[in-house]
């Protein structure tokens, strides 16, 4: 088997439209325009709170100090950020995540438009690696017009594959693909909004990457039938997890610290395939190694699982224990409570609630979101210094979840977790 | 029988799509007839299925607790249940297919950037067993592809499985394609699956859309039948 693992020899039938780079993307006098103007209404919103979002993050996750309202990120990811440009409509009829991927200068500038319509205290800017490293993972994967890669064919067909994956495990793309563009954008936005940390997320997770590279059902069999397997596909995504880990870290630098500066790097993990009893038999092969990885490279790893409260339970342990100070991303789980009162124990946890699924697929998303919200509010007046240091964010980038009502939370997180709950 | 039907509903909810499939022939042996079966099947599929993680109230949360909400995970096995069954099934059901009072050739696919099959495969089975004559063109399919197969095998309707979100915005461009390729007039676009609703019909251009393959046929019958009148008006066969 001679397999060159770079995305343009694994993908010879990359679309035309594939960005082969070279990276050195400028900005035109017009687009200058249009970044300075959006900057500058975001800095007018900032002028009305009390705290610039630096601070505001400093005060929310190292000391628990009383704010005007919590600190929240709602990005536009991939899909939805094309949506800026033409009024939310649905179905988009203007730009497509291609169009994004091909000029990531226009993406920057919705990123920008975003952050002054939506007043953001971060960016959580993941929009070109949002594609779980369909590109490494897997034999062939094309992009769909208005969405993320699809993985087409995967790369562990038998035990011998894994093993060659194990001993080869690849870089990450540099040279061509979603990740040189991503780099590209995250320098460029640091540069442009030093006035806000950035959120650089390291997609995908062990899980969800083994599941790329041996294809989802036959994994999800695997762990039930045939776990060695399952285990040799789970070492060599936890391997290409640490070298993308490396990457992150190289670029950078500094983790955020109780004075406000630095930035951080997050690995999210999309576990929700796996139940709970599932996850429990994966979980000392992949995480314990990448969570102590991460805290060994000198940041807190933010791990963002979606799934069952089984799986969220032993991450917050893990990470209390090793990383001295991570997040525990919440999303998707469908009982607040539950969840809150499991994970709380736990010291130097920072809670980031991503609001997800399942109020956005109510029939009555309105209402559901805007309860969902509450509660979320409620429990984090009830609790405000126990464990949690918390944030709260909507994932925008679920491929499934309807587009008004990811338009709606966004508006109503703003609404909801202002400050005068307090009282 | 009853015993059996028990024993199948619990199996799949245990997720057993070996003895899943045992059951379904055994179901057979005793004298089940294959449609009343598969529809048994689906409905407890649709059953358990309620209660997947998902599963979300106006209140926004779940109306299941996590020990009992199905994961992803779950619904993956209880798909090679329904597969391992109607693989049994599907042989059955044709042969013994009654003759269609509107017989009519439909091209079934599921749309371009979804590679979701299990519905689409059920749906298959049922307009077949239905009297339909099907040409299933697979998953990831190209929005000009399905007008293409449409016009090369003279299709009356065009249906479309869509279970993400965005990828519905190319299922107008299926109906673009047969404008195209000057048949629009004569097909019927049918959508369905996780993520379409009856709203999408007049938004996407479409001519109706199914609830659940039950219903897909149902509306597939209907859009037969003004397919045939507007035929009939025009003097076209």
């Amino acid at each position: 088997m001679n397999i060159e693992w770079n995305s343009e020899e694994v993908n010879r039938d990359y679309p035309l439209w594939w960005n082969k780079g070279p990276f050195s993307y400028q900005f035109t006098a017009t687009e200058e325009v249009m970044l300075e103007k959006a900057k500058a209404k975001w800095l007018d919103t900032k002028k009305e709170e009390q705290m610039m979002p630096r601070q505001r993050w400093a005060k929310a996750l190292f000391t628990n100090e009383p704010l005007d309202r919590l600190p929240s990120h709602c990005s536009g990811l991939h899909q939805t950020m094309t949506r800026i440009f033409d009024g939310f409509a649905d179905p988009p009829s203007i730009l497509f995540t291609k169009d994004m991927i091909n000029h990531p200068n226009l993406d920057a500038i919705g990123q920008m438009l975003w952050y002054a319509k939506f007043a953001s205290t971060t960016d959580m800017n993941w929009l070109y690696n949002y594609g779980f490293g369909e590109e490494l993972v897997t034999r062939k994967f094309r992009f769909i017009e208005n969405g993320p890669p699809l993985a087409v064919e995967p790369f562990v067909r038998t035990k011998e594959d894994a093993l060659f994956f194990l001993d080869n495990v690849p870089e990450p793309a540099l040279r061509a693909g979603t990740w040189p563009i991503y780099f590209w954008e995250v320098k460029a936005l640091m540069k442009l909004v030093p006035e806000m940390p950035i959120v650089a997320s390291c997609c995908g997770g062990p899980i969800t990457m083994a599941g790329f590279l041996r294809g989802i059902k036959d994994f999800v069999m695997d762990i039930r039938k045939n776990m060695e397997l399952a285990e040799l596909c789970l070492k060599g995504t936890t391997a290409l997890l640490k070298k993308k880990i490396d990457k992150q870290t190289e670029i950078l630098g500094q983790q955020i610290d109780d004075t406000g500066e630095g930035n951080w790097i997050t690995w999210c993990d999309s576990t929700s395939y796996l139940t709970g009893e599932e996850f429990a038999k994966v979980f000392d092969i992949t995480y314990t190694d990448a969570i102590k990885y991460c805290a060994k490279k000198g940041w807190q790893p933010e791990v963002i699982p979606e799934g069952p409260m089984t799986a969220h339970v032993p991450i917050a342990k893990c990470l209390s224990e090793n990383g001295g100070g991570g997040m525990l991303g919440f999303s998707e789980h469908p009982n607040v409570d539950e969840w809150y009162n499991n994970t709380r124990k736990y010291d130097n946890i920072w809670a980031h609630d991503a609001f997800d699924n399942v109020a956005m697929f109510s029939p009555d998303y309105q209402n559901a979101i805007r309860n969902d919200f509450t509660r979320h509010a409620k429990l984090f007046m009830k609790y405000p210094t126990q464990g949690h240091r918390t944030y709260v964010s909507v994932p925008t980038g679920d491929p499934t979840i309807p587009l008004p009502a990811i338009e709606f939370a966004v508006k109503t997180i703003l609404e909801v977790f202002k400050y005068p709950l307090q009282a | 029988m009853e015993a059996i039907y028990t024993e199948l509903k619990e199996t799949l909810k245990a997720q057993d799509p070996d003895k899943f499939g045992e059951l379904t022939q055994k179901a057979l042996d005793a004298g089940a007839e294959p449609f009343d079966l598969l529809n048994k099947i689906v409905g407890y599929a649709k059953e358990l299925t309620s209660k997947s993680w998902w599963a979300g109230g106006t209140e926004g949360v779940s109306n299941v607790s996590e020990s009992e909400a199905l994961l992803l995970s779950d619904l993956i096995v209880i798909g090679e249940c329904l597969v391992k069954s109607t693989s049994i099934l599907k042989p059955l059901l044709l042969a013994g297919a009654k003759k269609a009072e509107l017989p009519g050739k439909i091209v079934l696919g599921t749309i371009e950037g979804d590679v979701h099959d299990i519905g689409k495969s059920l749906v298959s089975t049922m307009y077949e067993s239905a009297g339909y004559v099907i040409n299933d063109i697979g998953l990831d399919v190209p929005a000009k592809n399905f007008a293409i197969e449409a016009k090369r095998s003279k299709a009356d309707i065009v249906g479309i499985s869509c279970s993400m979100s965005m990828c519905k915005t190319s299922m107008p461009k299926v109906v673009k394609e047969l404008q195209k390729l000057g048949i629009r007039d004569n097909v019927k676009v049918v959508a369905g699956g996780q993520s379409t609703f009856e709203t999408d019909v007049p938004t996407y251009g479409l001519d109706g859309w199914g609830a659940d393959m039950v219903d897909a046929v149902k509306k597939t019958d209907e859009l037969m039948r003004v397919l045939k009148e507007e035929r009939l008006k025009k003097g076209v066969k």
